[in-house]
């Protein structure tokens, strides 16, 4: 009984809340007030283990490092993911990080002919990783406009063939004396907890560069994801910026290769965007809370598997993301399914309080807008 | 380095033979599904499925695991029914990434890409978890499901009758597959083109779309074991995209995905182990003997699709380029043809054109125009005058017909469209496409008239013909 009171005076709350749906400041509001309980929620549940507090604390120096690195890497792909979901290109990432594979080989082949012993400097491998990636994007779009190849068979060629070249060739590092493979087989899986503090420089710099560059150009960004040819007939530099953004997504991809590897460095691009989508439509507190959800999930990521030795880094920071996701989806205040769901029934009892017809309700009081046409 | 290559070549025993047979099984199999996912524009759903089926993977080994420490399966049925529980693995985590990201852009309204992305990325991750924590309890090596190793899995589960396991189960899914696709050709077909029409008929398209992504599920599981799951989609995509530039109807497009397949896991095994230690052993790594066969498939399809593309019959980069330019060069012989025409029309008597007056004449760049004179000359349409160029009598005959064209097409713009000022222009660029048909068509039409708009003499269809009309001269414009 006090069950069907609750909902009904949730219905009611709902249809009230529904009626000035477009005052901004009611919606501030309510979208304040919900941040904070989910915030407060989840910080308890994190400090529950004392462990854990450490991490948070930085109170491990090793952690403390990959936990600077990460969390920088999750920040700038949450927000550079924002506009390849807008172009809805989000698997691209998928494609570049594949097509890095071979220019890693390849460098770390050059890198030993020339100088031996060499071969395993990181930014000579991550220079490689970058020109891979750059190819296996300007092989995607070629097949895709030169030939009838549709986008998404185009990407998927580029991604298994250099991929590939890219397996063939650590096979056969694998069998020169001087390689063995193991330290280039972490770009495939990551290996967070190997990070140091030369690398998470390296990280800091590209993903705070990126972040400059997003914050620069964010309006041109958003003009050309929204629609091309208005914004080439206005005379913004389409080409280039495609370009631009590419290298961004290029750079994301290069330096997450270290931390989660290749696999799923995609899944820091798309999963915060996606996510944050829910909460809001405005680009900008778009690109804030999807930088704070990437930047959160690596946090959570790491101090779990902090925690918990025998758990991969790369893939606890997804599985945080997916979860961050998850909740998106169901309680985001634009779009999640649950206020929606609430809007609805609410617009429901709303219409039917006032008298619009309903077959389920019939017509009970005879003056209210006419009586039934047919019988 | 023939011979080089010959010894190599020769170095080939029965399991070089049992791995190509088994890769190219492995990869015919997995074409046919592939045929229909690039043709639906699902390829990136392939790619999907091959990341999320390692949770599939990993749930089905712990599953037996439980169910053997539990006492319920003895340790010989275990390897039976591993194979059984991965295959039903691979299809419920199929069928759960398929309709998770269709639940997600429908009820969710998250862009496609992106839905599919985070579904098969969170399963991705949760599967390498698994495989990390359960690494003692169940032999999987992440490595191998990535990307495979044909070359152990031939030598070492070899059946009674002496033929590798890999390609019994293999050659078993392309049996399946082929009779699934067989059977459901038409209902496929039609599906894949129009689930509107398709429903319409009776034919249920989601049904079908379901049944396609657990044979593919199927497919990358059983293929997994040869070259791995990352590898498995180029298997899956590659020929069949390469199929796909090379003919026009789906059953050829699946026959030739087929051979394409076939042929790239031959050719990527001589890769492998004919070209990788030539390459290497000339740049000073002669301990570089072989490369993962796996691998070289991948790239042996890779290679056999830049070639289809640059080289394809039809639509080709190079066959593209030709025909482009053939029609250039057809464009622009007619229009030498034409310009020497209307030049001999002006002038009272023989009146040769120089070169450079046809240069004037016409806005093209000296070598089309050098390349058009010599054609012309070789066909005996033109002739060396004293100073200029002059028509044959065979010139003169297809300068005619084109004429003829131009000024047909001019006095039926301007009787259909009479508000329409540039009738020329247009007739400059319709007069090559007018064959002999419509310009009878257009005659019959128009009332076969002899003046033009501009008030120029419509050429006869044939030289006598001016002579036996009516005397009156005929123009569209003056039509009531």
């Amino acid at each position: 009984m006090a069950g069907v009171c609750r909902v009904k005076r949730l219905r009611e709350w709902a249809a009230a809340r529904g009626a000035d749906g477009n005052d901004r400041f009611a919606a501030r509001r309510r979208s304040g007030s919900s941040h904070m309980a989910l915030a407060g929620v989840l910080f308890c549940v994190v400090s529950f283990w004392g462990q854990a507090w450490r991490v948070l604390t930085l109170g491990d120096h090793n952690t403390r490092v990959v936990l600077l690195g990460t969390v920088t890497l999750g920040v700038s792909g949450g927000v550079v993911g924002v506009f390849m979901l807008l172009r809805k290109q989000a698997l691209l990432g998928d494609v570049v990080s594949h097509s890095a594979l071979p220019g890693v080989a390849m460098a770390f082949m050059v890198m030993e002919a020339f100088v031996p012993g060499s071969g395993k400097s990181l930014p000579a491998l991550l220079a490689g990783a970058a020109l891979g990636g750059i190819a296996g994007m300007l092989c995607t779009r070629a097949i895709g406009r030169w030939t009838r190849i549709k986008d998404d068979a185009a990407m998927a060629i580029v991604l298994s063939v250099f991929f590939g070249i890219g397996i063939s060739l650590f096979t056969v590092i694998q069998r020169l004396p001087a390689g063995n493979s193991a330290g280039l087989s972490h770009f495939i899986y990551g290996k967070a907890a190997s990070m140091k503090v030369d690398d998470v420089r390296v990280i800091g710099a590209a993903a705070l560069a990126a972040l400059v560059i997003c914050g620069l150009l964010m309006k041109e960004f958003a003009v050309v994801a929204f629609d091309e040819r208005f914004s080439a007939v206005q005379g913004w530099p389409v080409v280039w910026l495609d370009v631009g953004l590419m290298t961004l997504v290029v750079v994301i991809c290069v330096i997450g290769l270290q931390s989660v590897g290749l696999l799923l460095v995609v899944s820091l691009l798309i999963i915060p965007a996606a996510s944050a989508r829910f909460w809001t439509d405005r680009l900008v507190a778009m690109l804030a809370i999807s930088g704070l959800i990437g930047g959160f999930s690596a946090l959570a990521g790491v101090t779990i598997s902090a925690v918990y030795p025998r758990v991969a880094t790369g893939a606890t920071i997804v599985l945080c993301g997916s979860a961050v996701f998850g909740l998106s989806l169901l309680l985001g205040r634009r779009h999640g399914f649950v206020p929606r769901m609430l809007a609805q029934s609410g617009a429901r009892h709303r219409a039917r309080r006032y008298g619009a017809r309903d077959e389920r309700n019939g017509d009970r009081d005879g003056t209210r807008g006419g009586g039934r046409d047919v019988d | 380095m023939w011979i080089e290559a010959w010894r190599h070549l020769a170095h080939w025993t029965s399991v070089d033979g049992w791995i190509i047979a088994t890769g190219a099984v492995a990869a015919m199999a997995c074409a046919l599904p592939g045929c229909f996912l690039v043709v639906r524009k699902q390829s990136m759903m392939g790619d999907a499925l091959s990341h999320a089926a390692l949770p599939g993977i990993v749930l089905a080994f712990l599953l037996v695991h439980g169910l053997r420490g539990a006492g319920w399966l003895s340790l010989e049925s275990v390897a039976a029914w591993r194979h059984a529980s991965l295959l039903a693995g691979a299809i419920a985590v199929g069928i759960v990434c398929a309709v998770g990201s269709e639940l997600l852009q429908k009820v969710g309204r998250v862009e496609s890409s992106a839905a599919l992305g985070v579904v098969f990325t969170s399963l991705f991750a949760l599967g390498l978890l698994l495989v990390r924590l359960v690494a003692d309890k169940v032999d999987i090596d992440p490595d191998c499901v990535l990307y495979g190793a044909l070359e152990n899995v031939i030598l070492y589960e070899v059946t009674p009758w002496g033929i590798p396991r890999a390609f019994l189960t293999n050659g078993l899914m392309l049996g399946l597959n082929g009779a699934v696709f067989a059977l459901f050709f038409k209902e496929l077909r039609v599906s894949a083109f129009d689930p509107t029409l398709a429903m319409s008929l009776g034919i249920h398209a989601p049904a079908l779309h379901y049944l396609l992504m657990a044979i593919t599920a199927v497919t990358l599981v059983t293929a997994f074991e040869s070259v791995g799951s990352i590898l498995v989609i180029a298997m899956l995509i590659v020929p069949a995209a390469t199929a796909y530039l090379l003919t026009d109807r789906l059953s050829r497009m699946m026959w030739v995905g087929l051979l394409i397949a076939a042929l790239s896991s031959l050719l990527g095994h001589a890769l492998a182990t004919v070209a990788t230690p030539m390459v290497f052993s000339r740049l000073g790594y002669p301990e570089v003997r072989d490369a993962s066969t796996s691998g070289m498939i991948a790239v042996a399809a890779g290679l056999l699709f830049t070639s289809a593309m640059v080289l394809g019959p039809r639509y080709g980069l190079l066959s593209r380029f030709v025909a482009r330019w053939l029609l250039a060069h057809r464009v622009a012989r007619e229009d030498v043809l034409g310009l020497l025409y209307r030049a001999a029309e002006r002038a009272e008597r023989r009146a040769p054109l120089s070169l450079a007056l046809i240069r004037e004449g016409l806005a093209r760049g000296t070598t089309s125009i050098w390349l058009a004179m010599r054609d012309l000359r070789w066909r005996r349409w033109i002739e060396r005058a004293t100073d200029g160029w002059l028509l044959t009598a065979d010139g003169h005959d297809a300068a005619r017909q084109l004429v003829r064209s131009h000024r047909l097409w001019e006095s039926f713009l301007a009787r259909n469209y009479p508000a329409r000022t540039l009738l020329h222009e247009s007739a400059e660029r319709v007069e090559h496409f007018i064959d002999e048909a419509l310009r009878a068509e257009l005659a019959d039409e128009l009332g076969s008239p002899t003046i033009d708009p501009h008030g120029a003499v419509i050429p006869p269809d044939s030289p006598g013909d001016l002579g036996t009309r009516r005397d009156e001269p005929r123009s569209v414009l003056s039509d009531p």
